[in-house]
């Protein structure tokens, strides 16, 4: 049963709410059967290694996401493990109709724009560059203009809008493919593939050195 | 910082820079997990949430809810001003008001309203 026209306009919102309770439930969608979604299952079963096993996976693409997100690893520390309580929290209800790490990321996320809005940036408490994995040979040229580039794009990161920043994070650091990334920011294929050029190209500019 | 070091980051530079991975955790914050992690088992979980509350609530609500409102309507809405009922008007009136309007009577046949119409007006020297 539809029920479209038999409400004048003012009762748009009648017609949604018995729409809504008329259509049947809808169709249990496939489970998708991914290593993580089984470990969370066992960690929800009380298996503590599966907690372990989780951890030891995510941690550091989690702790990169926030440090890059927010400009600072003890805020990165703390959201990371508050990951793993909200995973924890909802590990009984998980329902495996959406990729693990959709899930995962879209719990960080939420938990990232939470802190966001709690407060206002800090000052970046900036990592030494030879945290990440792309530093040459210290003392070198290299490492140098590595440390110089490492400033500059944390900084231009941080002028980012959330958005991009987010988006730009999930497909070129998180290498999630454009699918997960689209599911877990709310996009359409389309809107992923715009919106992922006009943030690089965002960021480049905010890396050109000024005139 | 040389003359290099201020020239724009090339796409390579951009790619290293967004796929960088974290070497390593620091040991303090290893320590927090395994705090973290063994107190995990009394963390309550959340309940599962009940997708079909809304149903069970609604069915019966509407029916409910629609009467109440039709009554509202009904009661609130604003009535058409009704005409004053006459008063009650004696036989002993309607004589006096007979009466009363006798001397001008005569204006009531057509007759006499045509040639009044008609008279010539002559204001008063």
């Amino acid at each position: 049963m539809n029920l479209v026209c038999a409400f004048p306009a003012p009762f748009d919102w009648l017609l949604r709410v018995l729409n809504a309770a008329a259509a049947p439930d809808p169709a249990p969608a496939p489970e998708i059967a991914d290593e993580d979604a089984l470990c969370l299952a066992r960690g929800a079963a009380g298996d503590e290694r599966a907690w372990q096993e989780l951890f030891d996976k995510w941690k550091k693409p989690l702790l990169a996401f926030f440090y890059r997100s927010l400009g600072s690893m003890p805020e990165a520390e703390d959201l990371t493990l508050e990951v793993f309580v909200r995973l924890h929290r909802s590990a009984a209800s998980y329902e495996r109709r959406a990729a693990f790490t959709t899930y995962l990321f879209h719990i960080a996320r939420n938990l990232l724009l939470n802190e966001l809005r709690r407060r206002r940036r800090k000052p970046a408490q900036s990592l030494p560059p030879e945290a990440f994995d792309y530093i040459a040979a210290p003392e070198s040229d290299d490492a140098r203009r590595a440390t110089e580039l490492e400033e500059i794009f944390q900084r231009a990161l941080a002028q980012l809008p959330e958005a991009q920043r987010s988006l730009l994070l999930l497909v070129h650091q998180q290498d999630l493919d454009h699918g997960t990334t689209a599911a877990t920011l709310g996009l359409t294929a389309n809107a992923l593939r715009v919106q992922l050029h006009r943030a690089r190209q965002h960021l480049k500019a905010l890396m050109q050195p000024s005139p | 910082m040389n003359s290099d070091d201020s020239r724009p980051p090339s796409d390579a530079d951009l790619d290293r820079l967004l796929g960088s991975k974290l070497r390593r955790t620091s040991p303090e914050f290893e320590q927090r997990w395994r705090e973290l992690r063994n107190q995990l088992p009394t963390i309550r979980p959340r309940p599962r949430p009940r997708t079909s509350w809304l149903r069970w609530l609604l069915w019966p609500g509407l029916p409910t809810l629609a009467a109440a409102s039709l009554a509202v309507v009904l009661v609130f809405r604003q009535r058409p001003p009704t005409p004053a009922a006459p008063g009650h008007v004696t036989f002993e009136e309607l004589i006096a008001l007979d009466a009363a309007l006798q001397p001008a009577r005569s204006l009531l046949v057509a007759e006499n309203r045509d040639a009044l119409l008609h008279l010539p007006a002559q204001p008063r020297g």
